[in-house]
């Protein structure tokens, strides 16, 4: 057994240069949305940390995406949304042309906040992604394709609500009310936040 | 040396030691000495004339070759045996009484280098042995001819006895033959059988080292006793030999194989080649086995080989005929003309120069003229041993090049290795997704060091050996372009053979399983790999 260690050891010493195999594990998914807006996103639902936001001309391109088969959210508009699975091979490109074309299930996301707080600056996340667009008026117009998603909106001063949204067809609503201030650390409350016009910030971290 | 060391205290004595009351000056010369130290020599010489079943005749000389041979053993200008017991009488020559008689040889013969001679001469005969195997026999006085695997003293069971002897210089001659005819007598169903078969049969069992097994007639030949020679016809020359004609080199002595080398060429010729007395031999290079006379001087040349391969080719001496294999010449000093051959085949041809007491094994000059190096183009393959780095590093593939291989090296069975390949192609990984295309190249260069067992026809060795092994894989695709490279060195096993095809070419086949490590994903992996290819080389 020692000497088969030492064997071992002996040939790791005398081994020089490598094969990596992980540039061969992983993908590229390249396409083109159609019709994009500002707000469009593209992502990969099993891996959303591979997401991408298209440019003016609606093309992406994905890059390190696990080989094998994945399924890709396209988030188009406030109206075009969909799932589509992916074949993507190792060191390959996967060629998906036009996508976001099909009608998605408009959802109204309202950011509901304690005590006249400002909630200008939440924001709205998709599976981790951060969406582009802000809440102004505490409410955001999106197209979600059918089946599920976590949805988590944040507000700097008053944390974070997070909730699995599943639509089908019908137009939906969701509400997402923010926790009040505790004082903690992220939940300090209107002395981060702010207050609408007319209130005053206590030290409670609440408007009056 | 301990001889010298007591000349050399017994001379200090005698010069320096006062002659105080009571000792004793001894003188001993020179000649007491070497005899006090020397080897002694003992025969034990067995006649079975008479076996108790009549169906065995008696033998009519049986008796007097073990006469003749005792009375030139005990010649002090011959044999100079220091002891010669002869085993004649009914009573003396049944089984146990023979197998006793050689263990009580054992305790007078206790030296190593004692020369003991066992000589038995009587009829032999043939029978399966409890293993149903096929086994010689001597026939002893009480052997019965319907049972003689259960009363006669099997030849092999005779020479373990001989060879747990403490000496190493041992003799054993057997005046007998098993083929049915002259001094044998099968019975009914081993004669069929032996009928039946094609072709030499030979059940030679192992010679014990050091030692030589004479036998007056070859597996399936008779040996015969001769009315006019009022001998066995073999041990009659042997005697003659004995008597100083066996000097082949004119040292002085009669070794054991110059005895049986005279024997062997008379008994062939008196009996018009019917009768082939054949011998096992070991160490002959040295044949420390004196039977007769005593060493006075350096021998002639001598000329030798009692290899099997070379049986029956013919030694020329300056174009002259001198000898038939096994045997051996002796040739005046100087420079001779050596030559091998069988028929129209010329093996050896070389002149050499001989000088006085030079013994040469032919089988040695033979090996020395034959090639011993090859140079080979080889073709092969090569693969990973497990499924997952034929998968995820290289699938494998084939493989050309070029190995140099030395053989006899320092003069032994050891032989050594060079060899390079290399080769590159297309590929596939499969890393859990679709087939992942690429181009390789590969390139191995090892050293093997193992040794050889040859044959005429070819030889096989087995060994170790160390390699390094050098990986390139080249990506050409939509996501990834890039090579990469490794390095390992590899131990591992060398086995392989060659067909000699004719003298100067041969086919081989070389197997080398190895371990190779190399860096994968960025950490070292430790795989099996194995490599295999034919090549055809030329010997020189």
């Amino acid at each position: 057994m020692r000497a088969l260690s030492l064997t071992v050891l002996a040939l790791h010493v005398a081994a020089c240069g490598g094969l990596d195999n992980t540039p061969l594990r992983f993908g590229v998914i390249r396409g083109v949305v159609k019709e994009p807006t500002a707000d469009s996103l593209v992502f990969v639902e099993e891996a959303p940390t591979r997401h991408s936001r298209p440019g003016a001309d609606g093309r992406f391109e994905l890059t390190s995406v696990p080989q094998g088969e994945v399924t890709l959210v396209v988030l188009a508009s406030p109206l075009r949304a969909e799932r589509q699975r992916v074949s993507v091979g190792g060191a390959m490109v996967a060629e998906l042309g036009s996508v976001g074309a099909a009608a998605g299930v408009p959802v109204e996301f309202e950011v509901s906040v304690p005590s006249r707080q400002r909630r200008e600056g939440a924001v709205f996340e998709v599976a981790g992604v951060p969406l582009s667009q802000r809440v102004e008026r505490g409410e955001v117009q999106l197209a979600l394709p059918s089946g599920c998603l976590p949805v988590r909106v944040s507000l700097r001063g008053l944390g974070d609500v997070e909730r699995e949204v599943c639509v089908e067809r019908e137009r939906r609503e969701v509400r997402f009310a923010l926790p009040p201030p505790d004082g903690s650390p992220g939940r300090e409350g209107c002395p981060v936040t702010g207050c609408d016009d007319g209130y005053t910030c206590r030290s409670s971290g609440a408007c009056e | 040396m301990s001889r010298f060391i007591l000349i050399a205290c017994l001379a200090l004595a005698c010069a320096h030691a006062p002659l105080e009351k009571g000792a004793v000056v001894v003188q001993l010369r020179q000649g007491q000495a070497d005899g006090a130290f020397a080897g002694r020599r003992f025969a034990l010489l067995v006649a079975v004339a008479e076996a108790k079943d009549d169906r065995w005749r008696a033998l009519r000389f049986a008796n007097k070759d073990v006469e003749d041979l005792a009375r030139v053993l005990r010649d002090p200008q011959g044999g100079r045996y220091d002891r010669v017991t002869t085993l004649t009488q009914p009573a003396q020559t049944t089984r146990s009484a023979l197998l006793e008689a050689v263990r009580a040889l054992g305790a007078e013969a206790t030296r190593a280098d004692d020369i003991v001679v066992l000589y038995v001469s009587a009829h032999g005969t043939l029978a399966r042995d409890g293993r149903g195997e096929l086994e010689r026999y001597l026939v002893t006085a009480d052997a019965d001819f319907t049972a003689p695997s259960q009363t006669a003293l099997a030849v092999s069971e005779l020479q373990r006895a001989f060879a747990a002897l403490p000496s190493k210089r041992r003799v054993l001659v057997l005046a007998t033959c098993h083929s049915g005819g002259g001094k044998s007598l099968l019975s009914d169903e081993v004669s069929k059988e032996l009928a039946s078969l094609k072709g030499p049969v030979r059940p030679l069992e192992e010679a014990s080292r050091a030692a030589i097994t004479l036998s007056a007639a070859d597996f399936g030949e008779p040996a015969r006793e001769d009315e006019g020679l009022q001998n066995d016809v073999y041990t009659h020359f042997l005697v003659e030999a004995l008597s100083g004609l066996g000097d082949r080199n004119g040292d002085g002595a009669v070794t054991a194989t110059e005895a049986h080398d005279h024997a062997r060429r008379k008994t062939w010729a008196f009996s018009n080649g019917r009768q082939r007395p054949s011998a096992e031999v070991l160490e002959v290079g040295a044949d420390p086995i004196v039977l007769a006379g005593a060493l006075r001087r350096e021998g002639r040349p001598e000329l030798f080989s009692y290899a099997q391969r070379l049986d029956g080719f013919a030694l020329k001496i300056d174009g002259e005929e001198r000898a038939s294999l096994p045997g051996g010449a002796a040739v005046t000093p100087g420079r001779h003309l050596v030559e091998l051959t069988k028929g129209a085949d010329l093996l050896v041809r070389e002149e050499l120069s001989l000088e006085v007491g030079q013994r040469l094994d032919l089988d040695e000059l033979v090996a020395r003229q034959e090639p011993d190096t090859a140079v080979s183009v080889l073709a092969g393959g090569f693969v990973f041993i497990d499924e997952k780095s034929r998968a995820e590093v290289l699938p494998g593939g084939p493989t050309v090049g070029a190995s140099l291989r030395f053989e006899r090296l320092f003069g032994t069975g050891l032989a050594a290795q060079l060899d390079g390949s290399g080769f590159g192609g297309g590929a596939t990984l499969s890393l859990g997704g679709a087939p992942i295309p690429f181009t390789w190249v590969a390139a191995q260069g090892g050293v093997s060091v193992g040794w050889q067992w040859r044959w005429r026809a070819g030889s096989a060795w087995a060994g170790a050996r160390v390699a390094g092994l050098w990986v390139q894989r080249s990506f050409s695709l939509e996501g990834y372009s890039g090579r990469q490279a490794a390095f390992s060195m590899m131990p591992g096993a060398w086995l392989g053979g060659a067909v000699h095809l004719s003298r100067h070419w041969e086919l081989s086949l070389n197997l080398e399983p190895m371990l190779s490590l190399l860096t994968v994903d960025g950490a070292p992996r430790a795989m099996g790999f194995l490599s295999g290819w034919a090549a055809m080389g030329y010997r020189f």
